[in-house]
């Protein structure tokens, strides 16, 4: 396990755009720690100016870095206080589905025959299920808090892993260390578990890397459609709340820094994911 | 082929009927009043109990079921709370203008994306080529909806190119019929929105296609391909090419999906009335009959496209096995 | 053999290098070859020793890190590789085809094979595609498979059938030179004898020549008037077949005679201890002396030439004046097996127990 974290940080090192995008995730994952604590202002509070009269809209300044919303609520500090909700769901939901989709592969891979065809069938039916579209409709049914949201994106996201694990272990389970644990006579679950899990470790982080991407974006999506945690102040809100206020095109310094922040965290889990892919996957060792 | 497509499409119906079923358990077992969610709360009492009666929420629950599977069946969605009309009245038109917009989009993205990413792959090392991976990903990573305001932004604000949004100039075509889409002032409107769900969607394609012909080049057809005195043209196109479009015919469902699900925020920012816009709205005002028929619309889309996706597999690769 | 007749394929001086981490590999070290019409060449060697390399260069698809230092490839009377890409392009399969190595991953698995014969014969002749067609199926007869099944894909063919496809492909547009690369390896010995029986009859009627490159000493000796051994990048003896296998003239292929299994010796064939050299750093003087039992110090420090050593035959051996000498030693297990040092370090310890 700790020999696998060690190979994933190396390979990622040294991979393209490697270095840079360790360094924004750790940034990233300091900021969610910290943030509300470096803040400079509390995201909510008006702020006012000298003179005493509320910042409306106030352009960048060397007091407000990256200016302020309508009801004169300081933006930077909201970005520091969205970096958490946005890794908080990414990556409980990277961890629920591929700990959900790891877990169907290994069985539909292992197993085959009728419980692998059912739970195919099952796989299928997820992967038909439109995926905004769904996670809308949940929140709005259930609620909008952000355990609904984690738990609604981590029942449409496993599928992706079920169905690569799934693959990699219908050729893991021929392999000669697997007909060597049975003659010793080691249980299946033994087998899946001790022998196979290890091997699928690999595309399990890949698979956690790109799901986290993912589920990075759609947590913007969805707080940028409204359907936020109303109680929380994420990257997508931000952008809601100027798109609420119909004032984003009069104040660009209000909608670019979310985006900008979303995309270059997102570019780097993606290429942190790539790197490692390369490594685990030699069939695209030349890309 | 045959039992092939009849699998293929078996196992579509076999999705949308869960996909069905779990919408019916989703909106009815729910806390409070189980018909909240079919009969508008604006009704007074009486017209309430008739309508339960009428719509049989007064049976059991497998009841109920049945009933409601008979109704998709011949598209009856109910009557939408806001506007009292039935269902399938409201989504129609909207369906249409969900498709001209993405459907030709995607069409683009994934022909584009393919071209390209071969390209980037035949020119590897260059710096064109890295230029382009890098900014693949970069927009691949961007969340749509805000590309799609930067966009307004510097082409409807700034430069005023085109309008900030909807599908057609507000008032203009009272009562929209099949003209509508024939008209400059619509392709106006459409091609902001068509630009940037095309460079967005675009991406995953180019990247995906990149990769696996960089793979391919190395097999020895494409050596042989050489040797046989083809251009590198004919090589590229005939061999390279053709040959790495087949993983990526697999993703054409899942990008679909994406389309499709990504077509309620894109059509959002765009003030575009199409079933993802039409759903959010719904949701907003609690429309549920509307949320519901449009959500299982989008999945039918959805699954459809699978469907198609699976054949052009089948049709591509004469090795598969149709079983 | 006949010296006023041009040779239809002259390789000469030709150097090629590829691009590694480490620096560049020499896989080909002034190589020199001629074909001659109607006269099949042998090249011999280990796998690594550049026999496919020297084949890609010929052809000139040599892949993207690999190139042509210096040398000429003269076809037909002309240098290719002084001629620009599209010359080149004219001639490759037109005036120089290829029998790959496998034809399982040769062939496109998702085009029809006909088609993958019918671009060949549209990118050199223009045609009509019927017209095409039928040549296709006049090759499949040719090579012997039944013509409607032109129309299949790869994986619909057995191995044998698909090497004869690729056959077919080859002599399409009548070239005057065939390069086979391996082209029986994948295949049981039956297939593989009815392919070259095949292949000798298409020869009397096609008049091509055949270089044929193989590991295999005995397809050389059956198809091959002349041979060309290679080792490290290097040929180090040409001359008739025949001669060559008869009274070699370099320590190697001395060695590679043993290794043939011989009839009615019922001995294990002696193999060459050792391994090939490392291209981007070999050994100074002879690449083969660290292998070679008879190795002096002159072996170690100079790179010997190929001299002539009869009328038809060159060597790249220091002591191929002596090779009479040597030859009867080279016969012996103990010569090879026991000039190793360690070997021979082994074989004290034990003398002292």
């Amino acid at each position: 396990m700790l020999r696998t974290l060690r190979e994933f940080l190396l390979a990622v090192w040294r991979g393209p755009f490697g270095k840079i995008s360790l360094v924004v995730v750790g940034t990233c994952l300091a900021l969610a720690i910290f943030g509300p604590a470096i803040a400079p202002y509390d995201p909510t509070a008006r702020t006012y100016d000298a003179s005493g009269r509320l910042l409306r809209l106030a352009a960048p300044s060397w007091n407000h870095w990256l200016g302020t919303t309508l009801l004169g609520r300081d933006i930077f500090s909201q970005m520091l206080v969205g970096a958490r909700p946005a890794l908080l769901v990414g990556g409980l939901t990277a961890l629920g589905a591929v700990l959900i989709g790891v877990n169907v592969g290994l069985i539909a891979g292992y197993f085959g025959g009728r419980v692998d065809a059912m739970l195919m069938r099952v796989t299928d039916v997820f992967l038909g299920l439109p995926f905004l579209p769904f996670i809308i409709v949940v929140l709005s049914m259930t609620g909008r808090s952000l355990s609904t949201l984690v738990l609604s994106m981590t029942l449409v996201m496993w599928r992706s892993t079920a169905r690569v694990v799934r693959a990699q272990v219908l050729s893991l389970r021929e392999m000669p260390f697997v007909a060597a644990a049975r003659i010793t006579g080691a249980g299946d679950m033994t087998i899946l578990y001790r022998e196979i899990a290890p091997n699928v470790m690999p595309i399990a982080l890949v698979s956690i890397a790109f799901a986290l991407a993912w589920a990075i974006i759609t947590e913007a999506s969805i707080g940028f459609l409204g359907f936020g945690d109303p109680s929380v102040i994420s990257w997508g809100s931000i952008v809601y709340d100027a798109y609420a206020s119909q004032m984003m095109y009069r104040a660009p310094w209000w909608v670019i820094p979310p985006g900008v922040a979303v995309m270059v965290l997102v570019s780097a889990v993606y290429f942190v994911g790539r790197a490692y892919e390369q490594v685990v996957n030699p069939r695209l060792n030349s890309g | 082929m045959g039992r092939y497509l009849a699998q293929r499409a078996m196992h579509s119906a076999i999705t949308l009927a869960a996909m069905a079923t779990l919408m019916f358990f989703l909106f009815r077992l729910l806390p409070g009043d189980p018909t909240m969610t079919v009969i508008s709360p604006a009704l007074q009492p009486e017209a309430r109990a008739a309508m339960r009666a009428q719509f049989g929420l007064d049976r059991p629950l497998f009841e109920q079921y049945l009933v409601y599977l008979r109704n998709l069946m011949v598209l009856d969605f109910g009557y939408s709370f806001q506007t009292s009309r039935p269902v399938w009245e409201m989504i129609e038109g909207r369906l249409v203008n969900t498709l001209v917009l993405i459907l030709p989009s995607m069409i683009a993205a994934y022909m584009l994306g393919a071209l390209v990413g071969a390209l980037t792959a035949w020119k590897r090392g260059s710096r064109a080529e890295v230029g382009l991976v890098f900014t693949a990903t970069a927009v691949q990573s961007a969340p749509l909806f805000w590309l799609g305001m930067l966009a307004i932004l510097l082409f409807s604000i700034k430069l005023d190119l085109f309008p900030v949004g909807h599908i057609v100039t507000p008032g203009r075509f009272p009562d929209p019929t099949w003209r509508m889409y024939l008209t400059v002032d619509f392709l106006h409107h459409l091609a902001l929105p068509f630009l940037v769900n095309t460079i967005y969607q675009l991406c995953f394609p180019l990247l995906l296609m990149r990769s696996t012909m960089l793979s391919t080049i190395g097999e020895d057809y494409i050596e042989l391909a050489r040797m046989k005195g083809l251009t590198e043209k004919q090589v590229l196109f005939n061999h390279a090419m053709r040959n790495s479009l087949l993983p990526l015919a697999t993703t054409l469902p899942m990008i679909l999906g994406w389309a499709v699900a990504g077509s309620v925020v894109i059509e959002t920012v765009f003030s575009w009335p199409g079933l993802g816009l039409l759903m959010v709205d719904s949701v907003g005002r609690l429309d549920y009959p509307v949320v519901q028929a449009s959500f299982l619309l989008i999945a039918v889309l959805t699954v459809l496209g699978t469907f198609v996706a699976d054949l052009l597999y089948g049709l591509l690769d004469p090795r598969i096995v149709y079983d | 053999m006949s010296a006023d007749i041009p040779p239809i394929l002259a390789v000469s001086g030709l150097h090629a290098d590829y691009h590694t981490a480490r620096g560049p590999a020499r896989a080909l070290v002034d190589v020199s070859l001629d074909v001659t019409t109607g006269a099949n060449l042998g090249v011999i060697g280990e796998s690594g020793c550049g026999k496919s390399t020297l084949l890609k260069a010929i052809i000139g698809v040599l892949p993207a890190n690999a190139r042509v230092t210096t040398g000429a490839i003269v076809f037909d009377g002309k240098d290719l590789i002084a001629a620009d890409e599209e010359a080149r392009r004219r001639v490759r399969w037109a005036g120089i085809s290829m029998i790959t190595q496998s034809a399982l991953n040769a062939l496109n698995p998702v085009t029809r094979i006909n088609d993958q014969i019918v671009e060949a014969l549209a990118s050199h002749r223009p045609q009509g595609r019927r017209e095409a067609l039928r040549r296709v199926e006049q090759l499949f007869e040719m090579v012997g498979i039944d013509p409607s099944r032109s129309r299949d894909y790869p994986h619909q063919f057995s191995g044998g059938m698909r090497q004869r496809a690729i056959i077919a492909m080859a002599l399409a547009l009548q070239p005057k030179v065939v390069l086979a690369d391996e082209p029986t390896t994948a295949l049981d010995v039956i297939v593989q004898d009815q392919i070259f029986q095949r292949l000798r009859v298409l020869q009397k009627e096609l008049h091509f020549s055949l270089v044929l490159v193989t590991h295999d000493l005995a397809l050389v000796i059956e198809n091959c008037a002349r041979v060309a051994v290679m080792y490290a990048g290097m040929v180090v003896e040409t001359g008739p077949t025949r001669m060559v296998v008869r009274e070699p003239a370099h320590p190697y292929t001395l060695g590679l005679k043993n290794a043939l299994p011989r009839l009615g010796v019922r001995d294990e064939p002696i193999a060459i201890p050792g391994a090939p050299p490392d291209l981007v750093d070999p050994p100074p003087g002879c690449r083969f002396a660290p292998r070679c039992p008879f190795a002096v110090d002159i072996c170690r420090s100079q790179t010997p030439e190929l001299v002539r050593v009869s009328a038809d035959r060159r060597s790249r051996c220091h002591r191929a004046l002596e090779i009479d000498a040597l030859a009867p030693l080279a016969a012996l297990r103990d010569t090879w097996e026991k000039s190793d040092a360690a070997a021979r370090a082994i074989d004290q310890v034990s003398f002292q127990t």
